[in-house]
């Protein structure tokens, strides 16, 4: 029975993983320089909220567009 | 059942879940979890908390920067009043680059809105430079040098106009040649022979450089800054060029080969620096393939410089939207 949890368990990570990707551009929302140059984290520039920064304002939440 | 139980089992065991969205209320204080749904009649915002909690916000609990997300998350590309509206948040919220994004976005979805855009613009750029120069006198209250020039550079490259940006100017006027000139002293003395001899001509084509790099950031138009930066870059050319030929001619003396490396790397930093100039300046006019060429000569001249690398991939997220991201 461990075995099936375990194997099930390791299809489903990547469907729940959203960790961000290796990028060389640190997010830097919240720093007062990217409200005016803006944010070149790839999640970003790719118009993605980049979860791993609480201050990230890029992107958009989890609804729908009226 | 026993399925069932490996089911929810593997689901616990698959964490981290779906990725838990932060959002911040009016006084700072942050939740996590997930919005679920927004009223736009009500301007009532669900969500469920990471421990599971179902809440409800309305527009006004909620810090500006978390209302621009909800909203951006809500109004559609196409929608220009939309947008317009959203950009106004982004503006009051203090994001700047953002708003000036959205009035791109606003203008595309509805070109009439474009008079109204051109008025809320004006607002932004006075907001924006009261921000910068509040930025630059706080830096230079800490002689932060560095800081203080990043700040008026900015003000320089993207609001030229604003009456703030003649502090910005006076600023730069002072300290930009004063920080630069402190980089070589060492290397004057040290290379002195050399500098009045072989190095001579390049001294001065340098020194040049960097007066008119620092011009170019005092200009009050922008085609001045652009010929005094083209001219810079000229005499950024010539001196590497120099800097080869003396390597070459005292290719056995350690003590012009260690002088090379470091006034090429000098030279190469500041014309990086005249390069992006160059980039945002063109970014602000939206002449994105012109502003696309000075990031990659910024590049060629320096592969792994982080501030360029970052300009171009900026450079090439506005080009890709097609939409104008234009300051004025």
């Amino acid at each position: 029975m461990l075995s099936r949890i375990l194997l099930l368990a390791l299809i489903l990570t990547p469907l729940a993983c959203r960790s961000t990707e290796p990028n060389d551009s640190p997010c830097t929302c919240g720093q007062a320089a990217a409200d005016i140059e803006g944010c070149s984290h790839a999640k970003c520039l790719a118009g993605q909220n980049n979860p791993e920064n609480p201050d990230c304002v890029c992107g958009t939440l989890s609804l729908k567009k009226h | 059942m026993r399925s069932i139980h490996i089911l929810a089992l593997s689901l616990f065991l698959a964490a981290p879940l779906a990725a838990q969205e932060t959002i911040k209320l009016k006084g700072g204080q942050s939740v996590t979890g997930r919005a679920t749904a927004y009223d736009a009649q009500k301007k009532v915002l669900s969500f469920r908390t990471a421990d599971g909690k179902d809440v409800q916000y309305t527009d006004d609990q909620l810090d500006l920067r978390s209302l621009y997300q909800v909203y951006s998350s809500v109004i559609p590309e196409d929608n220009g009043k939309g947008q317009l509206q959203l950009a106004n948040v982004a503006r009051d919220a203090g994001l700047y680059k953002y708003a000036v994004r959205r009035y791109g976005m606003a203008e595309k979805a509805d070109p009439t809105l474009k008079a109204q855009i051109d008025q809320e613009l004006i607002v932004l750029r006075r907001l924006a430079a009261d921000f910068c120069l509040q930025n630059a006198r706080a830096a230079k209250a800490k002689g932060n040098r560095a800081e203080v020039e990043k700040w008026c550079a900015i003000m320089t490259d993207k609001l030229p106009d604003e009456p703030q940006t003649a502090e910005a100017r006076t600023m730069l006027d002072q300290t930009y040649a004063a920080a630069r000139n402190a980089k070589d002293d060492e290397l004057e003395s040290k290379h002195a022979d050399l500098l009045q001899t072989d190095l001579k001509q390049a001294k001065l084509r340098y020194d040049r450089m960097i007066e008119r790099s620092k011009e170019g950031l005092t200009a009050k138009s922008t085609s001045q800054s652009m010929q005094l930066w083209d001219s810079a870059l000229d005499d950024g050319k010539f001196v590497l060029k120099e800097i080869d030929r003396i390597a070459k001619k005292y290719k056995d003396d350690a003590k012009v080969q260690d002088g090379a490396v470091k006034y090429r790397k000098l030279t190469t930093e500041q014309m990086v620096e005249v390069n992006l100039h160059l980039a945002s300046l063109y970014s602000t006019r939206s002449s994105y393939n012109d502003a696309m060429k000075a990031a990659n000569a910024a590049l060629a001249l320096d592969p792994s410089n982080a501030a360029a690398q970052a300009q171009r991939a900026r450079i090439e997220q506005a080009s890709s939207e097609g939409v104008a991201w234009r300051w004025r």
